[in-house]
């Protein structure tokens, strides 16, 4: 089709929009018309049929048929006959399965809600639930009734009528009879019996009741006093955390679009390519900040790579010509965020060249360089390495360029500083970026010790680093000794790696946020941007040695990580980011939601994603 | 066998049913009578908050009710009794040095996996996953996690019919007939337990769910292709 015929076509859908959204009311009518004209899938006479329904549910099956052409019309026209919520939810889950049996929903509707929410999830998650058998159960108390249903997911086979007879029963009888009714025979490999996710199904309906919560800190609560608690969203997650609650986690490719799509929102509020430092409950978005913009890059260039999402193609191109616009005349990338930091973090007079996030944001034009061919990203990278060349000394250590936040003069997680150099080196030909590389992580490696713990990888001058620079020291020469092809690099990692696997597993699946020599801590809170990146590592690794042990750990991680997520929280800063610490009011980056730790959990689910099709579920 | 042997365990039985437990039907069977059972219950709500002693009985047997095994009250008293030997029946506590060396013979426990190999969680699913045979193993307890002694260890049979739980629940049995042999050989000074070699073996950690998949087919596998 040329070009002008293809005009003619939205034109004529305009037209027919039109007519079409003339019987919707304002202010749906307009985005209804505008959006339908930009599809030339949508039916007008589809959305005529419409026209009879109840505002807002009508508005809401437009939008829905917009988005989805193929929707069956004749469902949501008999969708309206039910009231809201569940109207709304039942249009939802016909988006995700068109072909849902509308008698099933009926007969899901006269249960009470949350019963009736659970049931119509199963529905829509094509669980092979029987629904009457649903019926068996919604006459019962709650938890019970939840309880008896997480049951019944757990084991179809389960006797229901058995099951509503221990209705009347007290309790803590009454749950114990339930439970021993579904182990009953539990030797199968049925997915859902093991506690694995089931499509679309939250495990949080497959786990057992929490426990019962503690009592509550004053002083914590008066400190999230001060954190806008009037905000919906906010309190649910800081009781959440207060009370040790996880959020559902669902499949990993759920987690990882919602990451994505937090991170899109993250840019989108700048009004710029780069991606805001993070929603912080006093402050909001913060700006942009160009050190993590630079390595969010290869994340939505990976990403794109394996869910084929043009925006994040968009976004990783638009990111590196961001960080082009702001490069400095010496090469660098300036310390801290493009914009006042209302925290006070990082403002300075001047805008300060800094070594480690110029690092990063190389990282972000090779890889731009790598997917595109356009040289302007190599160019900007070796006029990045070419400053950075200045910055290490004879021994090893960058002097020079030290970002000014972080107190330590001696810092060994600039590896991924020397990585990032290596990798410019290989594009360009230019040995001095290798060679001032090799000098850095040489003297890293000289430093570690034999139990893997890496001296100087904190940001203050104390000896007792966060996960998140152990793990970026660890990244460093990890990818440096893959690309240079040495061993010994990536040995060091490897032995870190493992002594961090150790340290967490032998805290019953607790990493600390901060460790000191010999990995030992007292920490009762963890750093989640360095667990998702020792998820990644733990992963990466595995895949390398062929290692089922280290693979076990990071998906661990992962799934622990997806309960520090959620999915449903009416603030879009929250919904889908990942807070700097869980409790969200640990010891760093507290009440906030960072975007290098929404970076580091992408990274892990996609990892994630390889190991499971190349190692586990290979075997 | 006229001998002090104490036995340690979580048992939510009522007192008198405590002598009628899998492991003192073993040791019944190995012609041991046990000196006592040293016990406390699941609920931590329902445990004293010092050692109750009850007995010595009309058969001399003591039953000591506590809220943890390395309670200090306890090893004085294990030690006033004289105890040869203890045998910990089975849980996640982590028994420390002075309880240990409260019995002349120490205290031995039962492990699912083969040692020095397989230490750890999960080790049956992870004794498939890197192609060993599952195997249960008696050792002398040690403050480390599964690092002392080994006094006896063998292989489970396996069925054409198994799964992890029958192996588990196989493991089970076979480790209280052997908890019970190796206590017999122990007190006739007829074994002391060989040392593991440092640095062999690794430590294993509860499996992720996919992990656990990929056992039970590697398992199922494993099964139909033996003869």
């Amino acid at each position: 089709m040329t070009s002008i015929e293809i005009l003619k076509t939205r034109l004529r859908l305009l037209r027919a929009a039109w007519r079409a959204g003339s019987a919707l009311d304002p202010p749906h009518f307009a985005e209804v018309v505008v959006q339908s004209a930009l599809n030339p899938y949508v039916s007008a006479a589809h959305l005529q049929m419409l026209a009879g329904l109840d505002e807002p549910y009508r508005s809401q099956c437009a939008a829905a048929l917009v988005a989805h052409p193929a929707l069956p019309v004749r469902t949501l026209r008999e969708l309206g006959e039910f009231d809201d919520p569940y109207r709304s939810q039942c249009l939802a889950a016909v988006m995700a399965r068109p072909d849902l049996d509308l008698a099933k929903l009926r007969s899901v509707y006269v249960f009470a809600d949350p019963f009736r929410t659970l049931c119509l999830g199963l529905l829509a998650a094509s669980h092979p639930v029987n629904e009457d058998r649903l019926v068996d159960l919604q006459a019962l108390p709650e938890p019970f009734r939840t309880r008896a249903l997480a049951a019944l997911v757990a084991d179809p086979a389960v006797d229901t009528r058995a099951i509503q007879a221990m209705g009347d029963l007290p309790e803590p009888f009454r749950t114990l009879t339930l439970s021993l009714a579904v182990t009953r025979g539990r030797n199968d490999a049925e997915p859902a019996r093991r506690g694995m996710p089931v499509p679309g199904v939250p495990t949080a309906v497959l786990a057992p009741p929490p426990a019962p919560p503690p009592e509550i800190d004053a002083a914590r609560v008066a400190e999230f006093g001060h954190h806008r608690p009037e905000v919906p969203g906010h309190a649910d997650v800081f009781f959440r955390d207060v009370f040790g609650v996880s959020e559902p986690a669902y499949e990993d490719d759920r987690h990882l679009t919602e990451t994505l799509e937090w991170l899109l929102r993250s840019r989108d509020v700048t009004g710029t390519a780069g991606f805001a430092a993070s929603y912080h409950f006093v402050h909001g978005w913060l700006p942009p900040y160009p050190e993590t913009t630079g390595y969010i890059i290869p994340t939505l260039w990976d990403a794109y790579a394996q869910l084929g999402d043009q925006r994040y193609r968009d976004a990783a191109r638009e990111g590196a010509d961001w960080e082009i616009a702001i490069q400095m005349a010496s090469g660098a990338i300036q310390a801290g965020y493009l914009g006042a930091d209302p925290q006070g973090f990082w403002n300075a007079d001047v805008p300060v060249p800094a070594a480690f996030n110029t690092g990063q944001v190389v990282l972000g034009w090779n890889r731009t360089f790598e997917e595109t061919g356009d040289s302007r990203y190599l160019e900007a990278a070796a006029r990045a390495c070419r400053f950075l060349v200045q910055c290490v000394d004879e021994t090893g250590v960058f002097r020079q360029g030290l970002s000014p936040g972080p107190r330590n003069p001696t810092r060994s997680y600039y590896t991924r500083v020397a990585w990032a150099m290596c990798w410019t080196s290989q594009l360009t030909g230019e040995q001095t970026f290798a060679s001032a590389a090799r000098r850095h992580l040489d003297w890293v490696a000289g430093q570690q010790l034999p139990d893997g713990w890496f001296p100087f990888a904190s940001f203050q001058d104390d000896g007792k680093p966060l996960t998140h620079t152990m793990a970026y020291t660890a990244e460093g020469l990890l990818q440096a000794g893959l690309r240079l092809g040495d061993e010994r690099y990536v040995a060091a990692s490897e032995r870190h790696v493992a002594a961090a696997m150790q340290a967490c597993e032998k805290r019953g699946f607790f990493l600390p946020a901060y460790f000191t020599e010999g990995w030992k801590s007292t920490e009762t809170f963890s750093c989640l941007p360095g667990n998702a990146q020792f998820a990644t590592l733990w992963l990466m690794h595995s895949l390398r040695l062929r290692d089922l042990t280290m693979a076990n750990t990071g998906l661990k991680m992962v799934e622990w990580l997806k309960g520090r997520q959620s999915l449903d929280n009416p603030e879009p800063g929250i919904r889908g980011g990942v807070p700097g610490a869980w409790p969200i009011d640990g010891g760093y980056s507290i009440f906030s939601m960072v975007n290098w730790a929404a970076k580091y959990f992408a990274d892990a689910l996609l990892e994630a994603r390889r190991v499971k099709r190349e190692l586990v579920d290979a075997g | 066998m006229p001998a002090r042997l104490f036995v340690l365990g979580t048992f939510d039985q009522a007192e008198t049913a405590l002598y009628d437990v899998d492991l003192m039907r073993c040791l019944h069977e190995a012609g041991i009578t046990p000196a006592g059972v040293v016990y406390k219950r699941s609920r931590p709500a329902e445990n004293p908050d010092r050692p109750v002693e009850n007995g010595p009985g009309p058969d001399g047997r003591h039953l000591i009710h506590v809220h943890d095994f390395n309670a200090t009250d306890l090893v004085q008293r294990l030690g006033e009794l004289s105890a040869d030997l203890l045998i910990y029946a089975g849980g996640r506590d982590l028994l420390r040095g002075p309880l240990l060396a409260s019995a002349r013979l120490g205290c031995i426990g039962g492990h699912y996996g083969r040692l020095p190999e397989m230490r750890g969680m999960g080790t049956p699913e992870w004794s498939v996953l890197i192609g060993q045979a599952p195997t249960v193993a008696v050792q002398r307890m040690t403050p480390g996690v599964d690092v002392g002694d080994v006094v006896m260890q063998a292989r489970v049979p396996l069925l054409s019919t198994d799964n992890f739980a029958s192996i588990r629940e196989r493991s089970y049995y076979l480790t209280k007939t052997m908890l019970a042999l190796a206590a017999r050989r122990m007190l006739l000074d007829d074994v002391a337990g060989t040392p593991q070699a440092p640095g062999v073996g690794r430590q294993y950690y509860r499996l992720h769910p996919a992990l656990h998949l990929r056992a039970e087919r590697k398992l199922t596998r494993m099964l139909s292709a033996a003869p």
